[in-house]
């Protein structure tokens, strides 16, 4: 167990008052503070050291019991005691196993202080446990990322996601975006000294589709049009995603060229009965492999078109 | 509608706040103090948003005009997060086509 240096943490010397350590503590949080760092894990982590070392030397008595006993100061009394009884033992014993000293008071080894506990107690006292503090703390969050499919972003449907073995429903809407965030209010880890819980936020990764590309609410998609029908106009199918539309194909269709069909594309996010457009692309075709008879024709028209 | 604000003095209370706090705060417009008869009381939509403004003054001791500011640049910051998150995906439709 690694020796976490409260003072060191807040930058302050052994004998710093307690103003000192106010400021210290308000200096580096203005730095550190999870509001400040949103989505920063490495903030998020010195800011719990930091309260954590805040709460223990703002305090007098803890403060008081850290510098004597360490990190476990918590457990000062109960190691006082074992520290007692070990001495009994030890006076019973006589002199059959000889002295030996596992501990001294003032500057120690925290190392040796934390293996001492281990073997008096067992793992559980050594354990950084939550702590208990008169101030409450909302818990922290919890990141989740919740991956659909193009076709399922859709729709407004329900999933059941499971967090720690709790079921949690949740609606989504239609329309989310691909890196959008939802937060779940109280769905985080349990808040501190009665605190409320952190909550849980879902990003959403919603995956391509082979077929349709989607930018802000239009969805793109190609398709494939016959010369004569790009060349005199007609009338074709074009896929949506939640089905069929025809579509009319002007007379000089150009390759590339692109039709823009209203309201067919995506729904526009917690906006009912609103929807994108969808552009199709025009991939004209040129035949390949011309009978005689075409090939003739093409020939016709090359030198109709050359007059 | 009563059982959806708080009364003010309650708000001092739980959350261990001057009431001059609460005042500056509601004089920048950060929150909505409503005054009804002899009373006056904080709407609960108002507590999630006051509790993060009570955080940052205790943990950072950032007075209310400082937290006037920080909040406006934390809006700012997240309407810039929103614009990179939809220039990446408009990047990544180029990217794919």
């Amino acid at each position: 167990m690694a020796y976490i240096d409260y003072y060191n943490i807040l930058g302050v010397s052994k004998n710093a008052s307690a103003d000192d350590i106010k400021k210290a503590y308000r200096q580096k949080a203005r730095k550190l503070h999870p509001d400040l760092n949103p989505n920063d894990k490495e903030a998020h982590r010195k800011f719990q050291q930091l309260n954590e070392a805040n709460e223990v030397l703002s305090d007098p008595e803890k403060r008081a019991k850290y510098d004597k006993y360490g990190e476990n100061w918590k457990h000062g009394e109960e190691y006082e005691k074992a520290q007692q009884q070990y001495q009994q033992q030890q006076h019973q014993w006589g002199g059959q196993q000889g002295e030996q000293t596992f501990y001294t008071e003032g500057d120690f080894s925290d190392t040796d202080f934390s293996e001492f506990f281990h073997s008096m107690f067992g793992g559980g006292f050594t354990q950084r446990e939550t702590r208990r503090t008169n101030r409450k703390y909302k818990g922290g969050d919890y990141q989740a990322e919740l991956r659909l499919s193009l076709r399922q972003a859709m729709y407004t449907h329900q999933q059941t996601l499971n967090l720690d073995g709790k079921n949690i429903r949740i609606t989504i809407p239609a329309g989310v975006t691909d890196g959008q965030k939802i937060k779940l209010a109280g769905y985080g880890q349990p808040g501190v000294n009665g605190g409320p819980n952190g909550d849980l936020y879902i990003t959403f990764v919603i995956e391509d589709d082979p077929e349709f590309k989607r930018l802000g609410n239009d969805l793109y998609t190609s398709v494939h049009v016959g010369l004569y029908t790009a060349v005199l106009g007609g009338e074709m199918t074009v896929n949506t995603l939640d089905g069929q539309v025809k579509m009319k194909v002007k007379p000089g269709t150009q390759p590339e060229a692109k039709v823009r069909l209203k309201g067919k594309g995506f729904p526009v996010y917690k906006k009912d009965d609103q929807f994108g457009d969808l552009i199709v692309t025009m991939k004209v075709e040129v035949p390949k492999n011309l009978s005689s008879k075409e090939q003739e024709l093409f020939v016709e028209l090359s030198k109709l078109n050359q007059r | 509608m009563n059982e959806k604000r708080i009364l003010y003095s309650e708000c001092i209370r739980i959350y261990e706040v001057e009431g001059s706090f609460l005042d500056s705060l509601g004089e920048l417009g950060l929150i909505r103090l409503l005054d009804s008869g002899d009373s006056r009381f904080v709407e609960y939509d108002e507590l999630e948003e006051l509790e993060q403004f009570v955080r940052w003054h205790n943990e950072m001791d950032i007075n209310a005009e400082g937290i006037e500011a920080l909040y406006h640049m934390l809006v700012r910051v997240k309407l810039l997060q929103d614009e990179i998150d939809s220039l990446r995906n408009e990047l990544q439709f180029y990217r794919s086509m």
